[in-house]
């Protein structure tokens, strides 16, 4: 960037800073900027990003089960399209696997799976959403995200730090949940605990972040955990490594990446 | 008694909120007893693993052409190792197992291959390997790689379905198209069924057969001109897959006949095409295929298997949550069926004109895929048989896994496709030792 187009950010930048606080000062925000906020937050930081990732899955015994992959997206525009591929190498039995998903937000999901064992490209029906994300607690959906469209949000509760919303299912079908809650922080607009509720209004499943690091200036979660509070049993992922505004190509998100991952976006740049 | 509820949603939240407090100390430890291990395995370009299992498995009907039960009965050893270059990769899988029904030691290199990339838009894989194309579930029409059919049958893992291959394979991506080409210098049949582990009807003989390997093929010459060359086509448009594909080789199973009645591998060529998409919360396939009987161009020849024209269209969605069922329609025509029955030896143990199957496949995942249900089911209606293979896979953790199922073949004539393997029906049991 040149000294000159810096300058020019700055004074733009400037510009805009007492508006924003303005904005912040005046009134609280209404539940769709939240809402559209939330979305942003969690999904579309940057134009696109890479992290490693890995999960530990506990049951009710103790057993203990791990999962690792790296996980790439892209963004179309915020809150719109984007995709993802997820490249797992461990444990064993899944190394190779390759999960692709471009997402739509106007029309059903494109998602497919590899299972490198019969070299075969899986494509997934796009309701089965809310099943588990490779024998985790965490679903498909929590991974690439629920379309905001399909709840209806409610503020119920604002303090000092946080945002309370609850949000309800436009159609149950196909959703294990009667309404979920989620705490939004107000610095980040990152949720850092989900509850969801089922028809008897119990907590049935938790989502909890557990730590947040900024990330070229981006607040990221780095550690989480979605309690099944049914079975007894935790899962928690850990992102290491996570980068912003990679460069990735559109490309990448294609056919190609299932057989042939893409190792050189995939591979952290240190 | 709203406000009562809420008081009483409130205290439970602070309830769940200090236990919270306490679980995510223990979270804390949690993540810290991961350890170093993310660094550790980076440092080598090298991943290996693999597993060694278990696997019983006996039949529920008696064949009098088999003085024992048992149609699986094993210990395997599997091994993958991956090499990860700077310009080029080398895979091995290979399985080493003692297979008591035989009673022999066997070796199956799945795959020996190195793979690498040019002109940027191209991949190569090279060696030995496992290939797979074509929409269908279970039902294949234009994929023509080999299948083997007596794991299938016996209650192995679905992945030995696929059977190897050498082969050179360029996958080249275009904007207008992608461009798949699998060539097999050296045409490999499937592993077919073949009397060594299960009975088949010969309409020749208008019998069963086995107790031992009983065909012995003619196979074609290993020259240039009969290699067998695979393609594909295919674009993701907005997320509809298009394909056509072509096939230049050879019947996969020893379906004809030479001049002297030796089962052989006559010439077939395949054309066809895919469509799959989403629709209505679900997906959709279509599938056509043409299968080219070359050197039986009017179906005369009682020796040669004649053309087909074969469709498929599938239909698969969640039915409610962790359920999901696939439904296909499979239609088989014979072409010049008039001519096939007019010169067959054996015209009442003819397949069908119009051959059609329907399929099912029930899925149910108990939540975090511990446990996995499957029920697939063939059924013809034309043929009068079925095929019905229901399975139970417990996962204990990342180690151990442990599967039940059976493979339950019904017919009212002996000579049908499923029909004829009804003293195949069997119930199998596999351990596995993931490492």
């Amino acid at each position: 960037m040149s000294l000159l187009k810096r300058a020019l950010v700055l004074m733009v930048a400037a510009m805009l800073l007492p508006q924003v606080q303005a904005a912040d000062e005046s009134d609280s925000l209404s539940v769709d900027m939240i809402v559209s906020k939330v979305n942003k937050a969690s999904y579309y930081a940057g134009d696109d990003g890479r992290s490693d990732a890995r999960m530990i899955i506990v049951d009710k015994d103790g057993n203990k089960q791990l999962r690792q992959f790296v996980i790439l997206r892209k963004d179309e525009k915020d809150e719109g399209d984007q995709d993802f591929l997820v490249v797992f190498s461990r444990p064993s039995d899944v190394r190779g696997t390759v999960f692709l998903v471009n997402k739509h937000v106007d029309s059903d999901d494109d998602r497919w799976l590899y299972l490198p064992g019969l070299d075969l490209v899986k494509r997934i029906s796009a309701g089965d959403k809310r099943t588990s994300f490779v024998g985790s607690d965490f679903f498909y959906e929590d991974v690439s995200g629920r379309n905001p469209a399909l709840d209806t949000h409610e503020l119920l509760q604002e303090s000092d730090e946080a945002y309370l919303l609850k949000s309800t299912p436009n159609d149950k079908a196909n959703v294990e949940f009667a309404y979920y809650q989620a705490s939004i922080n107000k610095e980040t607009f990152l949720p850092m605990v989900v509850d969801y509720y089922n028809e008897q209004g119990e907590i049935y499943r938790k989502m909890e972040v557990v730590e947040v690091e900024e990330v070229q200036g981006i607040p990221t979660v780095m550690k989480s955990k979605i309690l099944n509070l049914e079975t007894d049993s935790v899962t928690y992922m850990q992102f290491r490594r996570p980068t912003y505004d990679i460069g990735v190509p559109q490309e990448v998100f294609t056919s190609r990446s299932l057989r042939n991952p893409p190792r050189e976006w995939l591979e952290a740049k240190q | 008694m709203r406000k009562m509820t809420g008081a009483w949603s409130q205290s439970i939240l602070i309830a769940v909120l200090s236990a919270l407090s306490l679980a995510a100390s223990a979270a804390e430890d949690e993540f810290d007893a991961w350890g170093d291990e993310w660094t550790e395995e980076e440092q080598s370009n090298w991943l290996w693993g693999g597993f060694i299992e278990a696997a019983y498995g006996q039949r529920l009907q008696t064949d009098p052409l088999f003085a024992d039960k048992q149609t699986l009965s094993e210990i395997r050893s599997h091994v993958e190792g991956d090499y990860s270059g700077d310009d080029i990769d080398f895979s091995f899988r290979g399985d080493l197992w003692y297979d008591d029904v035989l009673n022999d030691t066997e070796l199956d290199i799945r795959e020996l291959s190195i793979s690498f990339s040019a002109f940027g838009n191209t991949d190569f894989k090279l060696g030995r390997q496992i290939s797979t194309w074509g929409t269908g579930d279970l039902l294949f029409l234009n994929d023509l790689f080999p299948k083997d059919w007596k794991s299938f049958f016996s209650g192995r893992e679905d992945t030995y379905l696929k059977a190897p291959a050498d082969a050179v394979r360029i996958t080249s991506y275009f904007d207008a198209v992608n461009v798949d080409l699998v060539w097999m210098p050296v045409f490999t049949d499937d592993r077919y069924i073949d009397g060594e582990r299960y009975s088949f009807f010969t309409p020749l003989a208008g019998q069963h057969v086995g107790g031992r390997d009983l065909i012995e093929p003619v196979m074609p010459d290993k020259n240039i001109g009969n290699s067998e060359i695979a393609l594909r086509l295919y674009k993701n448009i907005e997320g509809t897959e298009y394909a056509v594909y072509g096939y230049r080789g050879f019947d996969k199973q020893p379906v004809g006949l030479t001049t002297n009645f030796e089962p052989t591998f006559h010439r077939r060529d395949v054309l066809g095409a895919s469509v799959r998409g989403n629709v209505a919360d679900g997906l959709y396939n279509l599938e056509v295929a043409y299968h080219d009987a070359i050197e039986d161009p009017d179906g005369a020849d009682p020796l040669v298997k004649n053309s087909q024209w074969r469709f498929l269209m599938g239909y698969e969605t969640e039915l409610m949550a962790r359920m999901t069922l696939g439904v296909q329609y499979y239609l088989e025509w014979t072409q010049d069926y008039d001519a096939l029955l007019a010169n067959s030896p054996t015209p009442l143990f003819e397949a069908e004109e119009k051959r059609s199957v329907v399929t099912a496949r029930l899925t149910y995942r108990t939540v975090k895929d511990k446990w996995i249900w499957s029920l697939f089911a063939f059924y013809s209606p034309t043929d009068e048989d079925s095929y019905i293979r229901p399975s139970v896979n417990y996962r204990l953790s990342d180690e151990w896994q442990f599967t039940a199922g059976a493979n339950i073949f019904n017919g009212q004539k002996r000579h049908t496709f499923f029909g004829q393997f009804e003293d195949a029906t069997n119930a199998y049991l596999r351990v596995r030792y993931n490492f």
